[in-house]
């Protein structure tokens, strides 16, 4: 039984609140990231759960223990940094004996365990070096194998693979993710990056302003974001201002397009909210799943100002008859539209999404373009 | 092209600048006169011969009282820095700059004010430290700690705070965490608050002077005092002595740790 939970943690700093009434609940063997931009109180908690940072509120359970009051050393976690924070005067098994070594484990044992970790970072030969003669791709094995040797209830990982290029981060998503299965270890992912969150999680929290925005499973948070601010965060979004027109069922909606260019939408399905004829609302469409072509439903006329070649496919820039910022991803191979020219675009009804209209969409569009790679 | 040779140039005037003294010593140690003489009109080692035993007693006194010195700083010293580093209280940058006082303030000074003490001690008391070998010590103590605690200051300040987190995240107490992380990370740098710390107390004058006894000289004292009288060449043999034997544990610091180490190290700020 190795649950880990927060019951309505917050941390304040003077008058500054980093953050405030967290819940959440990782159950036993669990994957969960704590996903959100820097500033927004994701890798406080995870410190807060090592016992680094004291709430000044809430309580955390690991493995039903109560340990809000408890010293970092009698937590049972292991943990993962940025930065690897493997000591550079000790051998690489050393750093990995560590954890043993301060629980008084065996020498036979110890090396025996040692080896094993070792073995399952694949750093089976290099227990004799020093953290200063890795790679960084190894140092942080390194840090994971002194991790995961003390076989802890709970495994806390603080952007571990930030500091690593993009090839090497890949891979060693991979590795953590076989490791976490293998062992079955319930685990806390801290990250800004969102493809490593939809790639590693069972569940990813989306955290902004101290609060968890939305939980859910990787596929939910991309498919039915909860919020504009989500559905910007996890992956690429184009946002346009609406007004609901009519609402014909709880799932079916009319919507004008607001500007110059007035363009009646249709939404079906579950939305982030109810809402009710008059409302302004904020329209948002993924733009890999845009349809082409003067037939395409949920039509728009977008002009092109420019084409990026993303690899697998494209991303088209452009305009809306109004003005906004509006981009589609098509795949390579396709026909690619010129720059300048007239594109006619359309999304189904199924893959229109409605958000409420507030201050964060504006923003949304523009910070939505400036994002990088999506999952 | 020329910025190179200027370079050069430069670095060989420094040298020359720094050298020279010694060089000077070295060479009138081995003059074959009765008094100093460079360059010397003839050769021989009589004067290494020569030195008194007064000089050899002066050499182990001051070498036995550089080591006290030197431990009880860096026992005293090494904890005081953690926690000037470390700590957070009231009035830490008052005591900071309290503990690191004697590194600004002349010895000379510090020299009159503990003979001062002394004698306010005495009146008071009827029994002082001034005049033996354990007020020379308490006098060389406070001279050599701050040396200790600003290189363990300048120390933590380059050690990374996720190490002590990942130890106590991995199980260690504060004081396993302190003996087995924070002390050897720290380890440079309190062995370059030790070696600055000997060598200040090894060179140290004023305050010698002053709580010295009379009969029991450091070396620096005994020398001092033969100057005064004649300037001899077995004074250039016994100083010709320290500066090997300054260079033999500058070499041995060097193949330890690396003399660059060190002296980085200790390199504070004030």
């Amino acid at each position: 039984m190795s649950r880990v939970e927060l019951n309505g943690i917050s941390k304040s700093y003077g008058t500054t609140a980093a953050v405030r009434g967290v819940d959440l609940a990782v159950s036993d063997g669990e994957f969960v990231t704590l996903l959100g931009a820097s500033g927004c109180g994701k890798t406080t908690c995870l410190r807060m759960v090592a016992g680094f940072i004291a709430p000044s509120a809430g309580s955390i359970l690991i493995g039903g223990r109560d340990v809000t009051r408890l010293a970092p050393n009698r937590r049972d976690t292991g943990m993962v940094f940025q930065h690897y924070a493997l000591f550079p005067h000790m051998t690489v098994a050393e750093n990995v004996a560590f954890g043993l070594k301060v629980r008084r484990v065996g020498a036979a044992e110890a090396h025996r365990r040692v080896a094993g970790a070792l073995e399952l970072v694949r750093l089976g030969d290099y227990g004799g070096r020093f953290p200063a003669q890795l790679s960084g791709g190894q140092r942080q094995r390194v840090a994971l194998a002194r991790a995961i040797v003390i076989e802890p209830t709970a495994l806390l990982l603080d952007e571990p693979l930030s500091a690593l290029d993009s090839r090497l981060r890949e891979e060693l998503q991979l590795e953590i993710k076989r490791i976490q299965q293998g062992l079955g270890i319930t685990t806390i992912f801290v990250t800004h990056d969102q493809s490593e969150a939809l790639t590693l999680s069972d569940r990813v929290a989306v955290m902004r302003d101290g609060l968890i925005e939305q939980i859910d499973s990787p596929a939910a948070l991309y498919r039915r974001p909860a919020t504009s601010y989500v559905a910007r965060f996890v992956g690429r979004m184009n946002f346009l201002d609406a007004v609901v027109t009519a609402r014909s069922s709880q799932e079916q909606y009319e919507l004008r397009l607001e500007g110059p260019d007035p363009q009646v939408f249709h939404a079906l399905g579950r939305q982030s909210a109810a809402f009710v004829p008059g409302e302004r609302v904020a329209v948002a469409m993924r733009p890999e799943l845009v349809q082409l072509g003067s037939e395409a439903p949920n039509r728009l006329r977008m002009s092109v100002e420019k084409a990026a070649f993303l690899g697998s496919r494209w991303l088209i820039h452009g305009r809306a008859g109004g003005g906004t910022a509006i981009f589609v991803e098509l795949p390579d191979g396709g026909p690619i539209p010129s720059v300048g020219s007239a594109l006619d675009i359309g999304w189904r009804a199924e893959d229109v999404l409605l958000f409420r209209h507030d201050d964060d969409t504006r923003s949304a569009s523009a910070g939505a373009i400036l994002q990088g790679e999506p999952a | 092209m020329i910025g190179r040779l200027a370079l050069r140039l430069a670095v060989a005037a420094v040298l020359l600048f720094l050298l020279a003294p010694l060089v000077v010593v070295v060479v009138a140690s081995f003059s074959d006169g009765p008094v100093m003489a460079f360059p010397p009109a003839s050769y021989t080692t009589r004067w290494y011969a020569a030195i008194s035993d007064e000089f050899w007693q002066a050499a182990w006194r001051s070498s036995v009282l550089a080591t006290v010195s030197m431990v009880v700083a860096v026992v005293v010293g090494t904890p005081a820095g953690i926690t000037l580093a470390r700590g957070e209280f009231r009035g830490k940058a008052a005591i900071s700059a309290f503990c690191l006082s004697p590194l600004m303030v002349p010895a000379l000074v510090l020299a009159v004010a503990s003979y001062q003490l002394s004698v306010v001690m005495f009146d008071l008391t009827g029994t002082t430290y001034a005049g033996s070998f354990g007020g020379l010590v308490l006098g060389h103590i406070a001279l050599t700690i701050p040396f200790v605690i600003r290189a363990v200051i300048v120390g933590h300040t380059h050690l990374d705070a996720s190490l002590e987190e990942a130890a106590r995240g991995l199980g260690a107490g504060p004081f396993q965490t302190l003996r087995l992380v924070t002390l050897p990370q720290l380890g440079p740098s309190i062995l370059s608050g030790g070696v600055f710390a000997f060598a200040a107390s090894f060179e140290d004058l004023p305050i010698s002077l002053f709580l010295g006894g009379g009969d029991a000289p450091t070396l620096p004292v005994q020398i001092y005092s033969t100057v005064e009288f004649n300037l001899g060449a077995d004074l250039m043999a016994i100083s010709s002595v320290i500066i090997a034997a300054s260079f033999a544990v500058l070499f041995i610091l060097e193949r330890v740790v690396g003399v660059e180490k060190v002296i980085n190290a200790g390199k504070g700020a004030h």
